[in-house]
């Protein structure tokens, strides 16, 4: 615990580490330090946990959004934020997420999660349905044996291609004679070239698997990006990943605090850093507080020097979108390739949030897309892809979707399954025109600056600076940025999260046990419909200020 | 599990594992020496019954205890009413389901369940099949399940005089589908097939047959390394019990296969079961059409002793036969 001198008028407290915002990785690194035994100080500018990874309610999106486009004082990595909201709403009823992230059931976080028992805190779903975009038309992809034998639509020789290769990306890292002279290639070169994989499975494989943002990312990195979604499955069930319930990165954060606080961090929502004395190794609070810092100051706000933009797009929609989910999933990814948009040159990823997700109200979902390419273009495509997707929505939830076939246009496979020729069903569905129109009742337009390379600290300077979240639709690459900025302040990353937890509850068995239930509970995807859950955690936050 | 390999403990560990093991040995020696003298007294008392029930609980397998068990019960049950005898029944058959969870493979579990079937004034078929769909839920080729599942099915269609073979066709279907590399659902698929033929005349078996070879073929390109879908592909095209084919719809029937299997092998040079396949259908054609076996076979078992040298002599000895 930060301590204090008796003086009631000018205390001066002193801490280890000061933490400037409760972004996800120093969230992390806050608990982590705070389990080793250092002093912490966690203190956020904004009146709510998460950052730039929150999940607001209306009425914080609205300030939020003044202050983004506030250039003067914007210290976010975000900008032109354009927001539209339908009168009328609950505000609380929302939990809008800033930077949805999703986790893959094998990830270096969700270990994290489950060891640190931060897991305990957050309630999972899970997330199996993931298409992409096709003529016209969303295709799941396949991503087991299962999907490949069963489907109906890919040749022999196609599955077989699939299958070997997938058979290789399990274990690429260990065969690095196939792809070597390929490293820094296009990914699409090396399936084409070494797997024989034609255009449609290369798509699906890159895009929608990989959750890459183009056919031409480097095959080292897009071998590791597959691999992460083939591994995945069948850790809990036949889905690959999954979100926290009331928003995704945010939620996070804020278990981690809640770590933290356990372990005698101490929390300041609602208090800006105004400054910090190299010599003196004061920082000041706005509150006219100093505070003294005898180790680092991790901050997540203040110069954030990103090295691109990426462009991103919020609908919340009077639709509740269960065409596109699976059964018992509240859910769905849905990935425009590159070229399927008038000349996009990178993917539009889009998260499906249901009422399930606990983010809206029920009969209600939200969209979230994003895409690299940045500005005008960005945003372009982004509105391009929100058209493709509210005319597939009202295609797919239309009830009365006729139209004439004649037997000629049938063929039968092997099986006995009937086929349409899609060239006729590709027509029809162009000609299908929605007697209804789609009710928006939020749009968020911004940007967001993300950064490539992370900022180097100088050598003599306490201060560490935190980079922002990522292009990724996945949690990717949080634990290792926790674990460097836990070695600039301790000097190793030997004893991260190296704890024996103490419960209230019996011994080690157990409490894994229930940790393994907890995350087993995915499978059944309870659908609940919010309630404000800000107010949950205020009560605790209410317990940690000082 | 199949293909989880156990743990090489070090000695260390080991030394430690035999110090805490050498009381429990004892005891259950002791146990064991308990059990079988009271056999040998013909004790068939209540009181010797839990006795089994301690011992059994620790080892299962333990098939001669299984017995002394049954003879208990049988003692047992000679002076009870009906009701009391099912009552009884019904909580051995509840003590089983908690063994089985632990030791889903043994086979005494499995039989003393039957026994306890088979002595029961009303056994719950029902209740049954829904065990064994749980435990098929649990593992899929656990083949002790799908050869109790046979045996239950077989007791219902005898209790309601109705047949299952539609239903449980349509089960194999739903395993299957959700992982085919099993044995079990397909050994089980072979002796439902010509049963629904026979029970449904309506369905065309040649039909049923291409169909079904487009299945096999799906699964044979998803996964050539998988025997259990060679084996049945085998099945399909050498069966007499699904269609009666005239020899030469027999010939065009190999001839098909060996093309489709042949251009599995241009993308899958080194499989094992395309090689094998190849020469055995090939060999086959051969004593149908009564023209000797292509030199291909030759090379097919060349092939094979290369990159299966463990029955190199297998192959060898079907190379002298050809």
């Amino acid at each position: 615990m930060a301590t204090t001198t008796t003086s009631a008028a000018e205390s001066t407290e002193t801490c280890d580490v000061l933490i400037y915002g409760t972004g996800l990785v120093e969230s992390v690194v806050a608990a982590a330090l705070a389990w080793q035994g250092t002093n912490v100080l966690h203190i956020d500018s904004n009146p709510y946990y998460g950052g730039s990874w929150a999940a607001l309610n209306l009425d914080e999106l609205k300030a939020w959004t003044d202050r983004v486009n506030d250039s003067a004082s914007n210290n976010t990595p975000f900008s032109d934020a354009y927001l539209y909201i339908s009168r009328n709403l609950d505000p609380r009823k929302y939990a809008i997420d800033l930077s949805p992230h999703i986790l893959f059931t094998r990830s270096d976080l969700l270990n994290l999660l489950i060891k640190s028992r931060v897991s305990r805190y957050l309630e999972f779903k899970p997330l199996g349905s993931f298409h992409t975009f096709e003529q016209d038309s969303f295709e799941k992809v396949p991503g087991t044996k299962e999907d490949i034998f069963t489907s109906q639509t890919l040749t022999l020789l196609t599955k077989r291609s699939l299958m070997r290769f997938m058979k290789f990306v399990i274990d690429w890292e260990q065969n690095s004679t196939i792809w070597q002279e390929y490293k820094d290639e296009p990914i699409s070169k090396f399936l084409e070239e070494r797997f024989g994989l034609d255009a449609p499975q290369i798509v699906e494989l890159v895009h929608s698997i990989g959750l890459l943002p183009s056919p031409k990312a480097p095959t080292e990195l897009a071998l590791g990006a597959i691999k992460r979604y083939l591994t995945s499955m069948q850790v809990y069930g036949n889905f690959p990943a999954m979100y926290s319930m009331y928003g995704t990165g945010g939620e996070l954060a804020q278990g981690f605090c809640r770590s933290a606080a356990v372990a005698g961090a101490v929390y300041r929502l609602g208090t800006k850093l105004i400054g910090f004395d190299e010599t003196t190794s004061e920082a000041e609070l706005d509150s006219g507080e100093k505070i003294k810092v005898t180790e680092k100051i991790i901050s997540s706000e203040g110069v954030i020097a990103g090295d691109e933009e990426m462009t991103r797009m919020v609908a919340v929609v009077e639709k509740d979108c269960k065409e596109w989910f699976a059964e018992g999933e509240s859910a769905a990814v849905v990935v425009f390739p590159v070229d399927t948009l008038d000349g996009n040159r990178y993917a539009v990823q889009v998260l499906v949030m249901g009422s399930g997700s606990g983010q809206c109200p029920s009969g209600q979902a939200i969209w979230y897309l994003s895409t690299q390419e940045s500005g005008e273009q960005g945003r372009k495509y982004l509105y391009v892809a929100l058209e493709k997707l509210e005319e597939t929505i009202l295609r797919e939830s239309t009830e009365n979707f006729e139209f004439d076939v004649n037997e000629e246009e049938i063929s039968y496979l092997p099986n006995g399954l009937p086929v349409i020729s899609s060239v006729r069903l590709g027509e029809s569905l162009r000609n299908f025109s929605p007697k209804e129109s789609l009710k928006y009742l939020l749009k968020l337009t911004y940007s967001q600056k993300v950064t490539v390379s992370p900022i180097e600290p100088t050598a003599d300077s306490k201060v560490i600076y935190t980079i922002a979240p990522s292009i990724d639709l996945a949690f990717e690459g949080i634990v290792d940025q926790a674990k460097g900025l836990y070695e600039l302040v301790t000097g190793t990353t030997d004893d991260f999260f190296d704890v024996d937890f103490e419960d209230e509850d019996d011994d080690a068995t157990a409490t894994a046990a229930a940790a393994d239930t907890d995350i087993r509970d995915v499978a059944q995807g309870k659908d609940d419909d919010v309630v404000g859950h800000h107010s949950d955690f205020e009560e605790v936050a209410g317990e940690m200020t000082i | 599990m199949h293909s989880v390999k156990r743990e090489r403990a070090t000695a260390k560990v080991r030394e430690e594992r035999r110090r805490r093991e050498g009381g429990k040995i004892v005891e259950y020696k002791a146990l064991v020496d308990k059990v079988l003298s009271s056999r040998n007294n013909h004790d068939y008392t209540p009181d010797a019954l839990s006795l089994t029930t301690t011992l059994l609980k620790q080892n299962p397998e333990y098939y001669t205890v299984w017995n002394y068990r049954r003879e208990i019960l049988s003692s047992i049950f000679q002076t009870q009413t009906a009701d009391t005898i099912q009552s009884q029944i019904d909580s051995e058959l509840q003590f089983l389901f908690a063994r089985l969870i632990e030791f889903p493979k043994c086979y005494w579990i499995w039989n003393h369940r039957k026994w306890c079937l088979q002595s029961s004034p009303s056994p719950s078929w029902k209740f049954e099949l829904g065990l064994v769909t749980k435990m098929l839920d649990r593992d899929a080729r656990n083949f002790h399940g799908w050869h109790y599942r046979r045996y239950v099915v077989q007791c219902t269609e005898k209790a309601t005089g109705k047949s299952m073979v539609r239903p449980e066709f349509d089960y194999t279907t739903t395993k299957i589908n959700a992982n085919f590399s099993n044995f079990s659902a397909w050994h089980n698929r072979t002796k439902l097939i010509p049963r629904l033929l026979k029970e449904e005349p309506e369905i065309d078996a040649r039909k049923l047959l291409e169909n079904e070879i487009y299945l096999i073929t799906q699964a044979i390109y998803t996964d050539p390394d998988d025997q259990s879908v060679w084996l049945y592909h085998r099945w399909l095209v050498t069966s007499d019990d699904i269609v009666k084919l005239s020899s030469d719809e027999r010939k065009d029937l190999l001839e098909k296969e060996i093309k489709s299997i042949q251009e599995l092998l241009e993308v899958e040079p080194d499989s094992k079961w395309c090689l094998q396949s190849l020469a055995f259908y090939k060999g086959l054609l051969a004593t149908l059409t009564g023209e000797r076996v292509e030199s291909s076979v030759h090379g097919y078992l060349d092939k094979l002793q290369e990159i299966d040298p463990m029955r190199k002599n297998r192959y060898q000895d079907w190379k002298k036969q050809l």
